[in-house]
């Protein structure tokens, strides 16, 4: 959830000058000089269900997985010798987690007044695990930034051994940012990938203003059919879609009878994190929605449209001798938004829209101090046709665990919005527990 | 000034910034890691047992002098392993749980390398080189459970530090980073060392194992001295007790919890084989 303060501070002002910089490395500096850096645990009741440290499943830091890490997951949080056979249900600390997320802000948008604020971005429970010889649950219930308190969770069936298995979700469950390999992973530091958490074209001009609110970091309802073999896995999902808020998780739930689909590859490529996933996502929206809002359910839809995403994700890990490891990764996203006749402004009508993203990061984990470095590029062309309307976002950041069950972050990132002609500079600094 | 100055600037500061970061972290990163000198006392494929001098770590660029070399024989060293005990530590959020017992810290296995191995590293060790170990055994695929530490004497006491205790390891380069400085600890331990007679146990700062200001690992200090005493010589024969007496003693840690049932069937029948 850490992308939720990016979106937040989206348009910005112009020109932190070097202030900003500066007072960001001073303190990401302060606060190498005065941690001490140490290993922390993601969910700490695996860690006391297997008598491990977090290292076992995590690189560089919690909570992105390593190898046997994604393993565990796909197989529904259970080891390779755990397969086929009974769970000890009866101690609860072997399911139950808890994290906690505090960050202090500094946002500098342009139109907008420079601020800076406390925020507590997730505050989660979790109550998941392995429960039987072949099914599994998660549960995560989670409260940010406001008092509303927020459930999603899936039901998992697996079928096979470790060597190969069918796996079925049923759920409110992630697609595939926070839930994939080679970039699809959860995020390093804290934000993810622009290009995997925000809407990848410009077409605002449809009614509602909500037509293309889909990205790929939401939890949808639905179900997914995956085949495991070794390190790769083929999956297809079938989902409710967006509702006409976007979020697709309001209460109404579809709001039409079309269901979204999405069919992915992923392989992993090493035993610390290296991987690539290839996808395709095909989903079906409508640009008028009756009433607007979230209650009961629509007394009529129209201006259909269809839309898709596809492009791939790549990670490599190189080390670095002795020092550490040298991370490059990357992706890219082609849309197409098949805009109904009916809909757009003057001169907008009936065009399709096209829109291409990249992104690119390296990250070095410095071993001994255990240290993160990213640095990070994204680009946005939400319009190909249309000029400017280009996004550009540059982020650096650094995280490192300071003490069991507790990690801290330092992120700065600068946004470069041609199509909204906002630019901004947004520095987040994080601590965060997990017990 | 424009928009794309601006842009250019926190662009460059931003990377001047990232570079003084990353050179000045690994700079105190290399200028705290110790230099280790290393020397084979016996080496598998999945063990070993070394001496290891540090260097310039914690001690000001000066090692540490040990008490070395010192001549115990084998049973001496048996007699002293089987004393090491280990608890798994209890958890959170499991109301009703019994305490975990104690238990052998190492293996039958264990025990026979690592006697054979410290036996002869004690005799041979230099003032300033540790005798440090390594243990791996497969836990599961992908996974394998490793112990590390070393053993060093000062002052009359045998001092043992575990840095990783059935630490189970997925990724060959953590493997690598033990096998390369055993005394580093991995990770969090889920284990606590149970202090026995003439034993106590502290934590360890004063060598900054961890680069840490926090982690802390357990030492065990041993009076070797008397608690050979209380068991066997050097070597090997009974000096402190009889055989009755061990058996008691036996019994009584069965019955206070402190060993398994297995472990003193074990232990009662190696003493019977000595009658």
């Amino acid at each position: 959830m850490g992308q939720i303060a990016l979106q937040v501070g989206l348009p910005r002002r112009a020109s932190p000058g070097a202030a900003t910089v500066i007072i960001l490395a001073l303190v990401v500096l302060g606060t190498i000089m005065l941690a001490a850096p140490q290993k922390s645990q993601a969910i700490p009741a695996w860690a006391r269900k297997y008598d491990a440290d977090c290292a076992m499943c995590h690189y560089p830091v919690v909570p992105r997985l390593n190898s046997f890490g994604q393993q565990f997951r796909r197989a529904g949080y259970r080891t390779p010798s755990e397969f086929n056979k009974d769970q000890d249900l009866t101690n609860v600390g072997n399911f139950l987690a808890a994290r906690i997320r505090a960050q202090l802000t500094y946002d500098n948008t342009k139109g907008t007044v420079e601020r800076s604020e406390f925020r507590f971005p997730d505050l989660s429970i979790f109550y998941s695990g392995a429960l039987t010889r072949n099914f599994s649950a998660w549960i995560h219930a989670f409260s940010n930034n406001s008092t509303s308190v927020d459930f999603h969770g899936h039901l998992q069936g697996i079928y096979g051994d470790s060597d190969g298995f069918i796996s079925v979700r049923v759920g409110q469950m992630h697609m595939l940012q926070q839930e994939g390999v080679g970039g699809f992973d959860r995020p390093t530091g804290i934000s993810v990938p622009p290009i995997q958490a925000l809407t990848l074209t410009g077409t605002s001009v449809l009614a509602n203003g909500a037509a293309q609110a889909f990205h790929f970091d939401l939890r949808q309802k639905g179900v997914e059919v995956a085949y495991v073999r070794g390190a790769g896995r083929l999956l297809f999902q079938v989902t409710n879609g967006l509702n006409q808020t976007g979020s697709g998780t309001a209460n109404l739930g579809d709001i039409d009878p079309q269901k979204d689909y999405l069919v992915a590859y992923e392989r992993i490529l090493d035993e610390i994190a290296s991987g690539f996933t290839l996808f395709y996502y095909h989903g079906t929206n409508h640009g008028l929605v009756t009433p607007v809002g979230t209650t009961g359910a629509p007394t009529s839809i129209g201006n259909r449209f269809d839309f898709s995403r596809y492009g791939f994700n790549l990670s490599k890990i190189f080390p670095v001798g002795g020092l550490g490891f040298f991370e490059i990764q990357g992706g890219y996203i082609r849309s197409h938004d098949n805009n109904p006749s009916l809909v757009g402004s003057p001169g907008q009508l009936s065009r399709d829209v096209e829109g291409n993203a990249f992104y690119v990061e390296s990250q070095q984990y410095v071993t001994g101090p255990e240290l993160t470095f990213f640095e990070r590029y994204s680009c946005m062309d939400l319009n190909a046709p249309r000029p400017n309307s280009t996004r550009k976002d540059y982020t650096i950041g650094v995280v490192m665990p300071i003490q069991t069950r507790l990690r801290t972050t330092a992120e700065y990132t600068y946004t470069d919005n041609r199509f909204s002609g906002i630019t901004g500079h947004l520095a987040l600094l994080e601590l965060q527990a997990n017990w | 000034m424009s928009r794309s100055y601006h842009s250019r600037e926190a662009r460059w500061l931003g990377a001047v910034s990232l570079i003084m970061i990353v050179l000045g972290t690994m700079a105190l990163s290399s200028c705290s890691r110790p230099y280790l000198f290393m020397r084979t006392i016996n080496e598998e494929e999945s063990r070993y047992v070394r001496f290891q001098a540090r260097y310039g770590q914690g001690q000001d660029g000066v090692a540490l002098k040990f008490a070395h070399p010192v001549a115990l024989g084998e049973p001496a060293w048996a007699h002293l392993l089987d004393n090491i005990f280990i608890q798994e530590q209890k958890k959170l959020l499991a109301p009703g749980a019994a305490q975990p017992a104690s238990r052998s810290a190492f293996d039958e296995d264990e025990k026979r390398y690592l006697t054979k191995h410290l036996a002869e590293g004690f005799q041979k060790a230099r003032p300033d080189e540790w005798v440090v170990f390594y243990l791996s055994h497969p836990r599961e695929p992908g996974v394998v459970e490793i112990d590390s530490g070393g053993f060093f004497i000062e002052e009359g006491r045998l001092h043992l530090i575990l840095a990783n205790y059935r630490q189970p390891v997925s990724m060959a380069f953590i493997r690598e980073q033990i096998w390369n400085d055993p005394l580093r600890p991995a990770g969090d331990s889920f284990y606590d060392v149970v202090p026995q007679d003439h034993q106590t146990v502290h934590t360890v700062r004063r060598m900054d194992l961890t680069q840490s200001l926090l982690k802390q690992v357990p030492e065990l200090s041993i009076d070797y001295s008397a608690q050979l005493n209380a068991g066997v010589s050097g070597d090997g024969e009974t000096v402190g007790s009889s055989i009755e007496d061990r058996l008691r003693t036996l019994k009584r840690l069965r019955d206070r919890g402190l060993i398994s049932e297995e472990q003193f069937r074990m232990k009662r029948e190696r003493l019977l084989e000595r009658l």
